[in-house]
């Protein structure tokens, strides 16, 4: 790696003005960051290390919501009581990704902000990457593409968001907690990851200096009923193929409520309020489910190498969805 | 040999769980620099400019050695060695690159990280050409050399075509090595370390004798001795991952290159 | 020099004389032709000062921010039991015990554990003072060239804790269950997959690993 200077954060704000520096990056488990400045995709000049911060609590809120503090490990949280018994979903999400070892050292703002897995973009001796380069075009388009997106692409960028947990906390519609130079403020999950359009170099909404401090759960967690798939092509630590979140809510023999989300197929994790709209008041059924996954794969446009993912997306959904509904 | 069939303990086993078998890249010496390849971005073509100033000048940085300042290798590549199959020695020769991440400069710093990050400076501009990567479009061109390993390329024994024609039961199938496949968990490495006009080698290796012989006689360039040390660790499980672990020339030479322009 | 260089001469140190020696392994490096980074080498990060307990004793060590935990280990410590397989965190070779959890030492900084608790394999056992695990090791025949099984063991007994604690796992069939089950052996290949073995000797590592859980009541 290139020559970087470390400091400790002190506190949030002490944080936020150190992240101003030109060429600063936040440093907490490093699992990502320390990958891609050994790769060098990124080559920091400062590193502000911020895993000591007061951020490490699971908490219940007043509403009876979660509140997760933004170091809190990936492990920890997968284990956390709270989680386990009111939100399964996240924790099976948490205990799909990477490595024991990684799971360990990596923090919830960090698996929110983890670069996609492209290997063009990874590749920092590969000219032709948008994310990277801005105009320099992307070798995946017309490349080796298969495990790359089939929804929201755009010419420019065909990458997806490599995160499980990312998509367990689209569907459970956590809202994400964040501290910058001009104070707090609280973003819809489903407007922190971006699409890539003509500006892939930008994967989240955040502006300069700003902190993720946590990320809040709504009091429903669909404890019920829950099932997180995820297809690879190895049983354990690899990234999805394709990733389904399912939950409902059911009661009675009918859908009052459900969450469904896709990892592995976007440039973020990929929800349609429409799709679970259209299990609403419905059985819980085959075909009901296939209507949702259909809504949910609409204007899919895969590349060269992974049309595949269309119908395993499809049939996955549907599987999510029955072993959720299976639950008691 | 009435050890076959009993239980036994390996020797090195409790060296090997207690992580105090020494492997190649353990080993240290006092003052011991550390080299880091810079490798080739492009898969086919030719370097047309080496920039290695600001790797120069990184802090710890002793070398940076590339096809402009490196030692010239007797005949070109070719002398006492007898690369296998034709192969010719390359090394650092001249700037043509001919596969992708093909060494084309080795970054000699004081420390590991001070190797890397220098190695991540230098800038090279490459001329591209087309790559020919398809092995199945490129069949047309294989040929048979003479001899494969001292012997005959091709061997024939029977009569295989009578054999497949009266069989009973036949069984075809085609296999394909994939082009990524795995390697050992230990890295590849080597160090080497001059005294005087000696050459040490310590490396990972399963054929050193074999090795120790192909290296080329003295000259003004060259050790007037060498020995070869296989870590007695890793090589007596050589039999088992011995893939990765047999010609490894090209690396020895970089690192007793390094060593010779640190000393 | 090169095509374009400072100095003719290869020395500009005089760190190195005579008998040098030099270690090599050939981590690939490329580099964009279009990247924006200067051409001149950014100015050096001052190593600063750290403490590290690792089993049980304190190092002072001054190290530049960049150097790995792992290359502090193995280069400013001498303990070279924990080995660097791949150095991006997917192999598992690194493996150590970091305040009671298993991380891969490649992927932190030696600054980021000032005053942390390390526990590597020259802590978990020596030869003639084995921990069960490294005698199950040899018992069960679990490693062959032997290059992974330092973070094999590594992991083996900070996986015998997070099954005391009720950690579950991602074939654990039900995560609202808490407590602690009995690890099958589902459990205990899905909880050691961050290591891998390229000689294959995974099935006797699982042998291991589920004869000392056994032993110790998380199995």
């Amino acid at each position: 790696m290139t020559p970087f200077a470390y400091r400790r954060a002190a506190s949030v704000d002490d944080a936020v003005r150190l992240g101003l520096a030109p060429g600063a990056y936040f440093l907490a488990g490093g699992t990502n960051l320390i990958d891609l400045a050994k790769g060098g995709v990124v080559q920091p000049a400062l590193l502000v290390d911020v895993s000591r911060l007061p951020l490490a609590e699971v908490a219940e809120t007043p509403e009876g919501g979660v509140r997760i503090g933004a170091m809190v490990r990936n492990s920890d949280l997968a284990n956390h009581p709270l989680i386990r018994t009111r939100h399964p979903l996240l924790s099976q999400a948490l205990l799909a990704g990477a490595s024991p070892q990684l799971r360990n050292m990596a923090t919830v703002g960090g698996n929110l902000l983890q670069r996609t897995r492209c290997h063009y973009f990874y590749d920092a001796a590969f000219e032709h990457c948008n994310k990277r380069l801005p105009g320099s075009g992307c070798g995946a388009l017309e490349g080796i593409n298969r495990n790359h997106a089939i929804l929201g692409t755009s010419p420019a960028c065909i990458a997806t968001h490599p995160s499980d947990m990312c998509v367990a906390l689209a569907a459970l519609r956590a809202r994400v907690r964040v501290h910058g130079p001009r104070g707090e403020r609280t973003i819809a999950f489903a407007d922190f990851h971006r699409l890539p359009g003509d500006t892939p170099q930008r994967d989240t909404t955040l502006a300069a200096g700003e902190l993720i401090v946590g990320v809040e759960l709504p009091p429903d967690g669909f404890a019920g009923h829950a099932h997180y798939l995820k297809v690879r092509d190895r049983a354990s630590y690899a990234f999805a193929l394709v990733s389904v979140a399912a939950a409902l809510d059911v009661r009675g023999g009918v859908v009052r409520d459900a969450a469904l989300a896709l990892g592995g197929v976007a440039h973020k994790p990929w929800r349609r309020p429409e799709a679970e709209a259209r299990l609403v008041g419905r059985e819980p059924t085959d075909a009901a489910f296939g209507e949702a996954a259909d809504l949910l794969l609409q204007g899919a446009r895969p590349a060269s190498q992974n049309g595949f993912k269309v119908a395993l997306a499809r049939r996955a959904i549907v599987r999510a969805l029955q072993t959720a509904g299976a639950r008691s | 040999m009435n050890s076959i069939g009993a239980p036994l303990d390996r020797v090195d086993g409790p060296l090997k769980v207690c992580g105090q078998a020494h492997y190649t890249g353990d080993l240290a010496l006092p003052r011991m620099a550390h080299a880091v390849l810079v490798t080739s971005a492009i898969a086919s073509g030719r370097i047309a400019r080496i920039d290695a100033r600001a790797a120069e000048r990184a802090p710890g940085v002793v070398a940076v050695i590339t096809h402009v300042n490196a030692m010239r290798l007797p005949q070109d590549g070719k002398a006492a060695v007898k690369p296998p199959e034709g192969r010719v020695l390359s090394l650092l020769q001249d700037d043509r690159v001919a596969y992708a991440n093909q060494p084309v400069a080795v970054v000699v710093a004081e420390t590991f990280a001070q190797a890397s990050g220098a190695a991540a400076l230098v800038r090279v501009t490459y001329e591209r050409a087309a790559a020919r990567v398809d092995f199945e479009a490129e069949r047309a061109q294989a040929y048979m050399p003479d001899k494969i390993n001292g012997a005959p390329p091709d061997s024939a024994r029977g009569d295989v075509e009578a054999g497949l024609a009266s069989a009973a039961h036949r069984v075809e199938a085609a296999y394909t090595t994939p082009f990524q496949h795995h390697n050992p968990m230990e890295p590849h490495a080597t160090l080497a370390s001059w005294d005087g006009d000696q050459l040490s080698i310590e490396t990972r290796r399963s054929t050193s004798p074999a090795c120790a012989a192909r290296w080329p006689r003295p000259s003004a360039s060259h050790p007037s001795s060498c020995t070869c040390a296989r870590r007695s660790s890793a090589a007596r499980s050589a039999a088992r991952a011995r893939r990765g672990r047999t010609w490894c020339w090209p690396r020895w030479r970089r690192a007793s290159w390094g060593g010779r322009c640190a000393s | 020099m090169s095509n374009e260089s400072l100095t003719a001469g290869a020395t500009r140190r005089g760190f190195l004389q005579s008998a040098g020696a030099l270690a090599g392994t050939p981590l690939i490096v490329g580099q964009a032709q279009a990247a924006q980074a200067a051409v001149e080498a950014p100015p050096p990060a001052p190593s600063a000062g750290l403490t590290l307990r690792v089993n049980g004793r304190s190092h002072a060590l001054q190290v530049e921010p960049r150097v790995t935990l792992l290359d502090a280990l193995r280069d400013d410590l001498g303990l070279t039991g924990t080995k660097k397989g791949c150095d991006r965190g997917q192999c598992g070779a690194c493996t150590v015990i970091v305040n009671g959890r298993r991380i891969n030492a490649c992927l932190s900084l030696a600054m980021q554990h000032d005053g942390d608790e390390i526990t590597t394999i020259e802590g978990i056992g020596q030869p003639g003072r084995l921990h069960p695990l490294q005698a199950a090791f040899i018992a069960e025949d679990a490693f062959q060239c032997g290059y992974c099984t330092p973070g094999q063991i590594c992991s083996g007994v900070a996986l015998m804790e997070e099954a005391r604690r009720g950690d579950c796992s991602t074939v654990t069939p039900d995560v609202r269950q808490l407590g602690a089950a009995p690890l099958s052996d589902a459990e205990i290949r899905e909880r050691m997959s961050g290591n891998l073995c390229r000689c294959g000797a995974y099935a006797n590592i699982a042998r291991a690993v589920r004869i000392v859980a056994r032993q110790e009541g998380v199995a």
